[in-house]
């Protein structure tokens, strides 16, 4: 376990840099620089561009770009937000977004796990009905237009929350402001666990070793939770994974329809003003992110699931 | 068995837990909390506005965005300033850091000497005096700063001496055309101005003050940058109001400076932005009474068509499809008949109704003032009328005339051609599946466009990538937006000689217009307007664009606001918020 | 006997004490065996999967809108005498009426103006005679009196035809746009949940079947994928090829493999060391049979719920990806671009959003229950029951 765990972050590392490399040539690969708007005079032009190093080969550019981030500099924004450090840029804008998703991750998945489990005890039934209606209600209503939606009525027609996430407020009227963004970003996530779990609980009902569960005496409800709950959450940790990443990556949006000044448009943003180093910077971030996310499910498999040999050789 | 289970579960359900009260300590936390909102000496109501886009400095020498200018407008002091005119009409250009009018020491205009106002304060009481202007101008220009406007002294009509090979590094400070002695400027310049000119070119953000203390701190080891302006601590403000809260990326409020030179004239206590870029939402604020002023789009504007309070705001550059001249690939495009039919076959009125615009036939926007000692439009002036085609340059059966002889001597029986436009921008997109449509029809079939949507960052590089590669692109969407006071900044655009144009046009009889009117004496108001026309009429009939439109803007302000000037939006002064007042 | 010696005679049976055969007596003698063979010929899986389907009434329900959906895609558009790019530009966003649901209030095409100045309404040039229906909420803005006007937008026009679903930006008819776009949107979302589904088994199998080393590299591969957004792809796609149907299809497979090629290979590990297996290797099946024909059975069931469900969620995506600009090329409409733009302009034509979102959630509803049905009855535990 130790071993593997090692493997990983070696190979982890190794991973980034191959990100990083395919990061830099995409980014230079575009067309544009952040110098596209203005009208300056060929020589200033030049000047501005050795300052950024723009003007060497791409393989002088890439040694400079490696040199720098291993030393720690990941260099600054120049049209995002001109002269300040990409990390710190980034730092200004994660907790919103962390602080959005966290919250709609930590009401999704219960309730998404308890709605799932209760569709599948009651198989077929009222209960199971009802769940299946609403889950199949959340998720095909794309994000966007659930947003508007959500912002139309509770916001602007019957005014019970803000219209929009409100940055300056304190205690109270902040919450209440985050209401409708966090309602936005849970309920997709809360409808595909809730319909996974349905589907991967149903499956191991029938399976064998339930049946004996249920011939030593345990009801139905006993032996789900204890049994088939354990199988169950191994394939369900593949669609967390996507989730957690992607919950960053999709709340787009939604901050941009609630004007929260998250990481969710940064990327964009950055991509449209030519702004290099907080692209890569960005990318960086979200990537690690699904790494380390990847990781962790990985190497718990191992601890919800017995039976599974991580990285195990297919004779072993 | 049993407790391994338990514990299991308990874990999870701890995990879970711990999930939640991580988000909650977040959400009570997160961020940096919002500044108590400093008390005005005087003034009264805050004027709550929207951006789109979120502030990227404070810093006049990296400013690029326009919802960062109007920003920076309300809180960067200035040499002079434009304000409403006496009795709230018209405008004025008050001199603010300047003690008066500059004076003119030459015959030509090429030397002027400007007096630096004595007792002036930045917002934190410290004085503001003329060295601090020096060193302002001297680092928007620096050489190893490279800021983004580090053309400022070049980049118009107003071109100081040496002030482009200071920054590139090729002339020394010494050798600059600005001088400080005492209390007075003297500026050397390159081309001959106007007082006014001047005066226009001083009320640019890029010249106006940085606080040095701050500026220095804030460079780092090696003089290549400076954080000033990166945040609210590392900036000090000098116009009629003063930045007390910057919350990134959200909102920011500027509230009334009681050091500003005017303050007396400044009614209001603050104003307070927030950025949103979705439309939708910015309507919803304003209908539900939240923000004061909103601008519509074409759609919100069909529900708004009779409402008292929309005030109709033309834009700055006229749209246009700009024809690539120099394609091999389709060489029929050097083909002036060509061109010329699809100039005629634009229905201009239609277009403009569907995207709720001004039709335009013409390339300069209606925008510019021709003289500024009556505000004369140049579009309003005899001379520019005159070259104006009928009907809104339509006229099918002529565009029919002209393609079929075009496509008889290229030998060719049906043509292709693909339309670069914005992504994201609904109107072009209208205008342009409006035009595919029209042309094939006018056409016979025979033209086929194809649409195709470029990320705004990049069409403008595709367009400008002419000069190497022939066949960058075939039709793509532009607009260039000029100094409104210079009608012959519109005309630079188009001049072979300017580096970096949107789109290929070459014509030695323009060059030589172009050429013409910058030597002509600056006075010579009527001289100029002659030539500028002929100049335009030159671009008409050579046909390497199609203008289509002008852009069209409809604001809608909220009855609690009382502009200072009866029209409500100007050319001078926009809509002037500053010197706005809230009734309640 | 003590219960020590029935062991020791399970585990030697020389040990066994010597019985005579009479005393051993047949238990059931006196009764007739009642699970005789079965006398019907045997079903087969596929038969036996139909069966079971068709008696799930909802997922049956699910297949016949899935089919009304596609039926609709193919000859909808055909049903209007409008092309889909047909314009006119007087008749723009016209509201939707439906002359036989319009006498019971639904579609009939009228539309509430908003602010509109009380001194027009006498002009008949604006408001032609009876098109005004109703007048609502008198108010004062800026000391001009305005109303809100219910007209008859149709008459209000002068327009006698009707539009079913109204009109479009530019006048086209919605009910032909939005089959039309459900045509292409569907299309899209086959092709690439398609070849997703071939290339993330695959991989998937080999990587969770091998495991070790090459598992180590192929997942190393998926994170490298995955560590580009969705954006940046489509983005850099669009650059190179242009915004197209092409651009659209390779967006949704560059990276939409990796979840089914995961969730593939999680199946593997979860099997691959169950004694099937093991029993299939002793006896020397290759291994790409015991991969898809022992191993792959089994993970059947979640691969099939994922892929019913990753064809609606193609045209989501395609959707927000027209949200966010990067849609197909204009004037061609899928639902997704007919839903970005309708979002647009939401709170003044809500008809205009009504409609795709409704296919879009009709097609996510009966895939997810044909999903189910078809689950249930492919599941080789399920047969007979």
């Amino acid at each position: 376990m130790i071993k593997y765990t090692l493997q990983r972050l070696v190979a982890l590392a190794l991973t980034l840099l191959v990100i990083l490399t395919i990061a830099f040539l995409v980014i230079r690969l575009m067309p544009g620089s952040i110098y596209e708007n203005t009208e300056l005079p060929p020589r200033l032009l030049e000047t501005m561009e050795a300052k950024y190093r723009l003007n060497e080969p791409m393989i002088v550019q890439y040694a400079y770009f490696i040199r720098d981030i291993l030393g720690g500099d990941w260099g600054t924004s120049i049209a995002i937000r001109v002269n300040v450090p990409v990390w710190q840029v980034l730092y200004a804008r994660i907790p919103v977004s962390l602080q959005l998703n966290i919250v709609a991750l930590a009401i999704a998945l219960p309730v998404g796990v308890l709605a799932g489990i209760a569709a599948a005890l009651f198989q077929n039934g009222k209960v199971d009905h009802a769940i299946s209606f609403l889950v199949v209600v959340f998720v095909s209503v794309p994000s966007f237009v659930f947003a508007t939606l959500l912002q139309y009525t509770l916001g602007f027609r019957l005014g019970l929350f803000p219209i929009v996430y409100r940055a300056s407020a304190e205690g109270f009227a902040r919450y209440a402001s985050i209401v409708m963004p966090i309602a936005a970003l849970s309920l997709g996530p809360i409808a595909r666990v809730a319909r996974y779990l349905r589907g991967e609980l149903i499956e191991t009902v029938s399976s064998d070793f339930m049946l004996l569960a249920r011939t030593k005496g345990l009801s139905l409800f006993d032996a789900t939770l204890r049994h088939a709950m354990r199988n169950s959450l191994l394939p369900l940790a593949n669609i967390i994974i996507p989730m957690f990443t992607s919950i960053l990556t999709g709340s787009l949006v939604v901050e941009r329809i609630f004007a929260v000044a998250g990481v969710g448009g940064l990327l964009v943003n950055s991509l449209n003003a030519s702004d290099h180093p907080l692209t890569i910077a960005i990318l960086v971030f979200y990537s690690m992110l699904s790494l380390l996310t990847i990781l962790i499910v990985d190497l718990s498999y191992g601890l919800i699931d017995p039976r599974v040999r991580v990285g195990g050789a297919k004779n072993e | 068995m049993r407790t391994i289970r338990n514990s299991a579960w308990r874990r999870c359900a701890a995990l879970m837990m711990g999930l939640l009260v991580s988000g909650m300590l977040y959400a009570a936390g997160g961020q940096q909390a919002a500044r108590p909102a400093a008390t005005a000496e005087s003034g009264y109501g805050t004027l709550r506005l929207t951006a789109g886009r979120p502030l990227e400095t404070l810093n006049p020498h990296q400013q690029a965005a326009t919802a960062t200018a109007d920003f920076l407008r309300l809180i960067q002091g200035k040499l002079y300033r434009f304000a409403p005119g006496p009795g709230g009409t018209g405008y004025q250009i008050l001199p603010e850091i300047a003690a008066g009018e500059p004076v003119q020491v030459d015959d030509e205009g090429r030397v002027w000497q400007i007096q630096i106002r004595d007792g002036l304060q930045w917002s934190n009481g410290e004085p503001l005096t003329a060295e601090d202007v020096l060193y302002s101008w001297r680092m928007v220009m620096d050489p190893l700063l490279l800021n983004h406007r580090a053309n400022a002294f070049h980049g118009s009509q107003v071109q100081v001496v040496n002030a482009l090979a200071y920054a590139t590094g090729d002339a020394a400070w010494d050798d600059v055309g600005i001088r400080l002695d005492g209390n007075t400027f003297e500026l050397r310049l390159i081309l001959p101005v106007t007082n006014f000119m001047l005066k226009n070119f001083l009320t640019g953000l890029p010249v106006s003050v940085v606080y040095p203390p701050l500026y220095e701190a804030g460079m780092n080891a090696d003089r290549t940058q400076t954080n000033y302006g990166t945040s609210i601590d590392t900036m000090v403000s000098s116009g009629p109001f003063m930045v007390t809260n910057w919350i990134q990326g959200a909102e920011y409020t500027a509230m009334k400076n009681p050091y500003y030179l005017y303050a007396d004239r400044v009614s209001l206590a603050g104003v307070h932005t927030r950025v949103i870029s979705e439309s939708g939402t910015v309507m919803q604020l304003f209908e539900n009474g939240e923000i004061d002023f909103v601008e519509l789009s074409s759609a919100d504007f069909q529900r708004f068509r009779e409402d008292p309070r929309v005030i109709e705001v033309p834009g700055r550059s006229v749209q246009r499809i700009v024809i690539n001249l120099l394609s091999t690939e389709k060489p029929i495009l050097q083909d002036v008949r060509f061109r010329q039919a699809l100039f005629w076959a634009t229905d201009r009125a239609t277009s403009a109704r569907i995207s709720a615009t001004i039709a335009a036939n013409y390339i300069i926007p209606t925008t510019h003032v021709m003289d500024v000692t009556d505000g004369t439009l140049y579009r309003n002036t005899p001379e520019a009328r005159a070259i104006l085609t009928p009907n809104l340059g339509y006229d099918p059966q002529r565009a029919k005339e002209l393609f079929d002889a075009a496509m008889a001597d290229a030998g060719l029986d049906r043509i292709s051609l693909q339309l670069a436009y914005h992504e994201g921008v609904e109107e072009r997109r209208a205008v342009s599946e409006y035009l595919q449509e029209q042309w094939r029809e006018i056409f016979g079939g025979r033209l086929q466009i194809t649409l195709q949507a470029v990320p705004s960052s990049q069409l403008a590089a595709t367009l400008r990538a002419y000069p190497n590669d022939d066949n960058a692109f075939e039709l793509g969407w532009t607009g260039t937006g000029h100094n409104d006071f210079d009608p012959v900044s519109a005309l630079a655009h188009y001049y072979s000689g300017t580096p970096r144009r949107k789109g290929p046009y070459f014509s030695d009889e323009y060059d030589e217009l172009y050429r013409t009117v910058l030597q002509m004496p600056i006075d010579d108001t009527q001289g100029r307007l002659e030539l500028i026309a002929r100049a335009e009429e030159v671009m008409l009939r050579d046909a390497s664009f199609v203008p289509v439109n002008q852009g069209l803007s409809f604001g809608l302000v909220s009855d609690r606001v009382r502009f200072a000037t009866t029209d409500g939006w100007s050319i001078a002064l926009g809509y002037g918020w500053k010197w706005a007042a809230i009734v309640d | 006997m003590s219960d020590l010696t029935t062991l020791r005679t399970i585990l030697d049976p020389t040990e066994a004490p010597d019985l005579p055969d009479e005393s051993f007596e047949l238990t059931q003698s006196d009764r007739t065996l009642t699970d005789v063979d079965f006398k019907t010929p045997a079903v087969g899986y596929f038969r036996d999967a139909l069966q079971r389907f068709s008696q799930n009434k909802a997922s049956v329900t699910a297949f016949v809108i899935i089919c009304a959906i596609v039926f609709m895609a193919i000859f909808g558009p055909g049903m209007t005498p409008y092309g889909f790019n047909q314009q006119n530009v007087d008749l723009r966003n016209m509201p939707p009426r439906i002359p036989a649901l319009a006498r019971i209030g639904i579609a009939t095409g009228h539309r509430t103006l908003e602010r509109r100045r009380v001194e027009f309404l006498e002009d008949t040039e604006r408001y032609p005679m009876g098109s005004i229906i109703e007048l609502r909420n008198p108010t004062v803005i800026s000391g001009v009196e305005v109303v809100d006007v219910v007209v008859d937008y149709y008459a209000y026009l002068g327009v006698t035809g009707s539009f079913w679903f109204g009109t479009d930006y530019l006048g086209r008819d919605y009910w032909t746009r939005l089959w039309r776009g459900a045509r292409v949107s569907l299309v899209i979302a086959f092709v690439s949940v398609a070849t997703n589904l071939i290339i993330g088994v695959i991989y998937g199998a080999v990587s969770g079947y091998y495991g070790g080393t090459v598992d180590m590299v192929l997942m190393r591969i998926c994170e490298v994928i995955e560590a580009f957004p969705r954006v940046v792809v489509v983005t850099l796609f669009i650059l190179f090829f242009g915004t197209g149907l092409f651009s659209i299809i390779m967006s949704l497979i560059i990276s939409g493999w990796i979840t089914t090629a995961r969730l593939v290979r999680a199946q593997f590990y979860r099997f691959k060391l169950r004694e099937f297996v093991l029993a299939a290797r002793t006896m020397g099946v290759r291994d790409s049979v015991i991969m898809f024909r022992h191993v792959f059975p089994n993970s059947v069931g979640p691969i099939i719920t994922r892929t019913m469900f990753a064809v609606p969620l193609a045209i989501f995506t395609e959707s927000f990806l027209a949200y966010i600009g990067l849609g197909l090329q204009a004037p061609e409409p899928t639902i997704g671009v007919l839903l970005s733009d309708a979002q647009r302009v939401l709170l003044n034509y809500p008809y205009q959003s009504l409609f795709p979102a409704v296919v879009i959630s009709a097609l996510m509803i009966s895939f997810n229950l044909f999903a189910n049905g078809l689950r249930d009855a492919l599941d080789p535990t399920m047969r007979g029951v």
